[in-house]
């Protein structure tokens, strides 16, 4: 069932980098958190942080929304 | 469409005087040649002027099409968190509002309205960078598309709470005489509360602060 979050950050994060292709996201099911591992390519890791981590945290919100309707903590780490 | 008809000498005389005429690019005119034109006998006798006719083309992507791509991807992105909701989209000007119509709306706002603004946030750094990459063309960045998504209402009933409360503080700054501070804002909502308080005697705004710190401060205003 949570596996669209894993396509939400996907679609999201595919959309603003230059080198889509390179985007992969590994979900990791814990007991009350999900944690989705972010891959992108190194120059455009600051596409999908944003200027003070405003983008990240803005789709953190997102999977938070997301998270709080199936009861579930998301969590969204940016693996470098 | 606009189109004129535009005689020369040659063909290619009549279509540069027609678009410097309508003063474009030959990439964004239909030309169709009606008479190719003859040259006559010893230059003038007999000749016929070429003739054509070169009409603006439409943009291929209108705004249309921008607020119906920009619902597609609010609506797959409440699919993907699993929302049910139902959009609506209107345009006004280059703000094209996407109004989600949801019995999940409080989870779509989150606290303070957060949810919904990066909510906002995502769709128009999506739509920008598609418009970055020429995906619509005749829209630029220069043309400052702007997505609003608002969910119940909430968007209309947040800026009349807001401004409320700025009023009877300002009033409590004018018996008072002491500065109020308010709570750090975004820009959209210390633009709507220096808009509402601009001509209010006795008191005067500021916004002080840096980046999210960024706050409004009524100050009485010294006479």
């Amino acid at each position: 069932m949570l596996s669209n979050l894993k396509d939400l950050v996907e679609y999201i994060v595919k959309a603003l980098v230059d080198e889509p292709d390179k985007v992969s996201v590994n979900e990791v099911l814990g007991e009350q958190a999900v944690v989705l591992e972010l891959r992108v390519s190194q120059p455009d890791i600051g596409k999908v942080i944003g200027k003070q981590g405003r983008i990240v945290k803005a789709i953190r919100l997102l999977l938070g929304a997301a998270g709080s309707k199936a009861k579930k903590r998301i969590v969204l780490e940016i693996i470098e | 469409m606009k189109e004129i008809e535009v005689e020369g000498k040659t063909v290619e005389e009549a279509i540069n005087k027609a678009l410097s005429e309508l003063k474009v690019d030959i990439e964004r005119v239909d030309i169709k040649i009606i008479n190719e034109g003859k040259a006559g006998l010893f230059g003038l006798m007999g000749a016929t002027p070429a003739l054509v006719k070169v009409g603006l083309k439409e943009p291929a992507i209108t705004q249309k099409d921008l607020s119906a791509r920009a619902k597609t991807i609010v609506d797959t992105v409440l699919a993907k968190i699993k929302v049910d909701g139902e959009t609506k989209i209107a345009n006004e000007g280059n703000k094209i509002l996407i109004d989600i119509n949801s019995t999940d709306s409080a989870l779509l706002i989150g606290k303070k309205g957060q949810t919904l603004e990066a909510f906002q946030y995502i769709v128009n750094l999506m739509i920008n960078k598609e418009i970055k990459n020429g995906l619509y063309p005749g829209i630029t960045l220069e043309d400052k598309y702007k997505i609003i998504i608002d969910t119940e209402g909430y968007l209309i009933r947040r800026e009349e709470t807001l401004i409320k409360m700025a009023k009877n503080l300002a009033d409590k700054v004018k018996e008072s005489g002491k500065k109020a501070v308010l709570e750090p804002m975004s820009a959209h909502d210390r633009r709507s509360i220096h808009m509402a308080l601009q001509d209010t005697p006795g008191i005067k705004t500021e916004s002080e602060g840096e980046g999210s710190f960024r706050r409004i401060v009524i100050y009485p205003a010294e006479s």
